[in-house]
């Protein structure tokens, strides 16, 4: 593990003087992406500032909502989405072989050295959010309604990890997969506002088929109000079947490569 | 004239080879109008209101799949174009064209445009007539707002190619790009109408281009504005696509004047 | 000892056939129509440790897909391959330590940044230890002469410079075989030399075992005494490049210019291939006339004012391979 560690924080070294490389255009590209969290919270801050909200969510705890999602999007930004960009990218331009010529495992490899500090600001954000809100709603920290929604967001990431996986997995069996990422990136925006204000349908789906639920909705719940234990078991059972799913898949596109030779 | 029809036809088969992208960009129109219509409808019910600062829960509806409409004539790409032509040195191609170089970047996009906007016109204005209940509100209006759809087009176009020129001066582009496209998502109208603003800023609006790329067209269309102020967000929406005009011309100039002397 | 040994390997690819349309698109997800393409139709041969093997055939004719099955990057349908006592694609990250592979034009270096950022990163891949790197960074960076080329960006570098720096990327962990795919390609002259001599001098001290697969007749003169040809998934060729010359290369290429106009050209064993006014471009066969005497009678009869002597281009060769076969079977 040792080596995957050393792995990891010699390639975000360079991916930071890559992008100070172009310094100014660093601070640029961070500034769009903070200003892009901000979306969603100012749509709320514009919607609370003139009617009363929604049935059950006073404008600190939607901040809270939309905090913890910025923050799991923010993770997921820095450690994740290079995976799948980069090997989009590779099996596009016949690359891929780049990185079976490493003495790694690849999706081992790449998951070391997809750190993106583009997203840090995204990560900031979340924080930013979440301090105003948790002072505003006077949260304790030192609460099991705390370590919850913690776990929460750790199974948030697996979710994210997972879908990234698959999506880069697919790039191996269909060419256009980058419109793939985009629709990944549009269906999140369903998660930036409380699964209640949606149909019984849509609710069903983003609990139970696509969880997206568990990246805001469910941690903001089992913070403000506590939630089931049963639904914390069965997001875990569903993270861990999207793993497999994803790994799976990951395996299934390695073997398709290595027989097709790209 | 030929010759511009011909980079028309060379857009228009640049998208035909992302196809598959539109098609699923596509998705993202009910997908977007799936959360604001649930977003309202929770809005509206809790505040037991029939109307919140002037608009009814059609109307707001109305308003978003309009606002998507005027985002596919309105939508650009010339900043990443000439960001790759800076980079590569095409770009010298399109200088060495006996033609207009802003022009060129137009009728390119115009090309590229008309696919995206055959593939989802017409689901986006069923979507709004037969979900959505959308209205017409008479020929006047919608004559208007066609006007102000080109308008509201040229004015993004122009914009769009200021800072894709940008890419002369400087070494990368793609952030500045990206905070543009932040700028329009919040002060174009397309996330909430602008009357949800607190006065102050509105006013500050009022002196920006922003507010003409979506919000005055789709307000136009529904009729909020009495035909006098129409009439001026018009004259406005003119001299701005002038003004714009004569400063990216300028900025053409001296683009040329900079890679001529530098050697790009 | 043998570094490398194949046998009979082979490789079907199963592409389905697509037709044009909308319409076959929609038809072909429900019912494919495969075909199978023979990449390698049973190759087998063997490189000893220490050895410089040159690999050679046209675009398409299996070259890449053997690279591929030695760097455990492609399943083969079957066959037996061992490289250093590994099974390429069964030990994979076992065995990729020992190797090193430089890839043609793929970029291999961090585009924004200096070389040494890129061979720092790779002390990190293959954990080699600091002083070891160090010395053999010292070592490498002194034979090719690029001292002061490595801490500059790469985007700011020339191609040679670029295949330069890529040559010690791939050579840092000290490989004990290494694949070379066109290494020379895109290069001006010095640069190509200034590769081999590294290549070789590599080769002689520390007895790594190279492949090298290339369109240049020159760089197989200059690197590699043994080659194999492959041609359509067969090998077609393999054994000594002297052999092959005395026996199949005994066709040279013969460009003459002329200070004044002739008119024409006749002697035994000699093909007129192009004629101008001003300049001949002749093929003689050697095993006719002797080349010297070629050059004697041009020099002897026409004011001549430039020769130059060339192998006949790597698609010539191999058609005269397959008729040298043909006849062998025959006969």
């Amino acid at each position: 593990m040792s080596r995957y560690l050393r792995l990891f924080l010699k390639n975000s070294a360079l991916r930071l003087s890559s992008e100070m490389a172009y310094k100014w255009n660093f601070w640029v590209k961070t500034f769009a992406v903070a200003l892009g969290d901000l979306i969603g919270p100012v749509l709320i801050l514009l919607i609370y500032s003139t009617t009363s909200g929604i049935q059950g969510w006073s404008l600190a705890e939607f901040i809270l909502f939309q905090g913890t999602l910025t923050l799991v999007i923010g993770f997921s930004h820095v450690f994740f989405t290079l995976i799948g960009v980069q090997t989009i990218d590779m099996v596009r331009h016949g690359k891929f072989d780049a990185a079976l010529i490493k003495p790694y495992n690849p999706l081992l490899y790449l998951s070391f050295t997809s750190f993106d500090w583009d997203g840090l600001a995204e990560i900031f954000v979340g924080l930013a959010l979440l301090t105003w809100s948790f002072i505003t709603l006077g949260i304790v920290i030192f609460s099991w309604n705390f370590v919850l929604y913690l776990f929460l967001i750790a199974l948030a990431l697996v979710l994210f990890y997972s879908l990234v996986v698959m999506i880069s997995s697919l790039a191996f069996l269909l060419v256009k997969s980058w419109a793939l990422f985009a629709l990944f990136f549009r269906t999140i925006d369903f998660a930036r506002y409380p699964l209640d204000i949606y149909g019984q349908g849509l609710r069903v789906l983003f609990t139970f088929f696509l969880p997206l639920g568990v990246a805001s909705f469910y941690p903001a719940k089992a913070l403000l109000d506590g939630i089931e234990l049963t639904i914390v078991l069965y997001l875990m059972l569903s993270m861990s079947i999207f793993l497999a799913i994803s790994l799976v898949l990951w395996h299934f596109a390695m073997k398709k490569y290595s027989s097709a030779g790209g | 004239m030929g010759s511009y029809l011909a980079l028309l036809k060379g857009g228009y088969k640049e998208a035909l080879q992302y196809r598959f992208d539109f098609v699923v960009g596509l998705l993202r129109v009910p997908l977007t109008l799936i959360i604001f219509y649930f977003l309202w409808k929770a809005v509206f019910a809790f505040n037991g209101t029939d109307v919140i600062n002037g608009y009814t829960f059609e109307t707001m509806i109305g308003y978003y799949v309009l606002s998507m409409i005027v985002g596919m004539f309105t939508w650009m790409d010339v900043d990443n174009w000439l960001r790759w032509d800076v980079k590569s040195g095409e770009v010298v191609s399109e200088f060495m064209r006996p033609l207009n170089f802003v022009f060129q970047y137009l009728f390119r996009q115009w090309g590229m445009s008309t696919l995206s906007i055959f593939i989802s016109l017409v689901p986006t204005f069923l979507i709004g007539y037969l979900f959505v209940g959308l209205m017409f509100f008479g020929w006047l209006n919608f004559v208007f707002f066609t006007i102000s759809v080109v308008l509201a087009m040229f004015i993004v176009f122009l914009i769009t190619m200021f800072i894709g020129l940008l890419a002369f001066w400087l070494t990368d582009i793609s952030g500045l790009i990206k905070v543009k496209n932040m700028f329009i998502a919040f002060l174009s109208g397309s996330l909430v109408p602008l009357s949800f603003f607190p006065g102050i800023i509105q006013k500050v609006f009022a002196f920006l281009p922003f507010q003409y790329m979506r919000y005055v067209p789709v307000n136009i269309y529904l009729g909020i504005y009495s035909v006098n102020e129409t009439l001026f967000h018009l004259g406005v929406m003119v001299l701005w696509v002038v003004v714009l005009y004569i400063f990216v011309h300028y900025q053409s100039k001296l683009a040329l004047k900079k890679m001529s002397g530098v050697g790009i | 000892m043998n570094a490398i040994t194949v046998k009979n390997l082979k490789k079907v690819y199963r592409t389905h056939k697509r037709g044009k349309g909308m319409w076959n698109a929609v038809v072909s997800l429900f019912n494919r129509k495969y075909e199978n393409k023979h990449a390698l139709k049973g190759v087998s041969f063997e490189v000893e440790e220490g050895e410089v093997l040159g690999l050679i055939g046209p675009n398409g004719a299996g070259k890449s897909t053997t690279i591929k099955a030695l760097s455990g990057i492609l399943h083969p349908t079957s066959g037996d391959v061992k490289v250093i006592g590994y099974v390429p694609w069964k030990d994979r990250v076992k065995y990729v330590k020992h190797l090193g592979v430089v890839l043609g034009q793929k970029e291999q270096l961090w585009w924004d940044l200096p070389a040494i950022d890129t061979f720092y990163m790779n002390r990190e891949v293959y954990q080699i230890p600091n002083n070891k790197f160090k010395r053999r960074l010292n070592y490498m960076v002194k034979l090719l002469d690029v001292k002061e080329v490595i801490n500059s960006p790469v985007r700011d570098l020339s191609l040679g410079e670029r295949m330069k720096c890529k040559l010690i990327a791939a050579l840092l962990h000290s490989p004990k075989v290494v694949f070379l795919d066109e290494p020379t390609i895109g290069l001006d002259i010095i640069a190509r030399d200034r590769l081999r001599d590294f290549v070789k001098e590599v080769n002689q001290k520390e007895g790594t075992t190279f492949i090298v697969t290339t369109h240049d007749m020159q760089d197989i003169e200059k690197l590699c005494k043994r080659i194999v040809i492959i041609n359509h998934g067969v090998i077609v060729y393999d054994g000594l490049l002297e052999k092959l010359k005395s026996t199949i290369l005994n066709n040279k290429i013969i460009d003459v210019k002329f200070e004044t106009k002739v008119k024409g050209f006749r002697l035994k064993g000699c093909k007129l291939l192009e004629k101008g006014d001003y300049n001949f471009v002749i093929e003689a066969d050697t095993k006719v006339t002797k080349i010297k005497k070629v050059i004697d009678y041009l020099l002897l009869n026409y004011e001549v004012a430039d020769i130059n002597i060339t192998d006949p281009p790597i698609e010539e060769i191999i058609q005269r391979i397959y008729k040298e076969k043909k006849k062998w079977v025959h006969t």
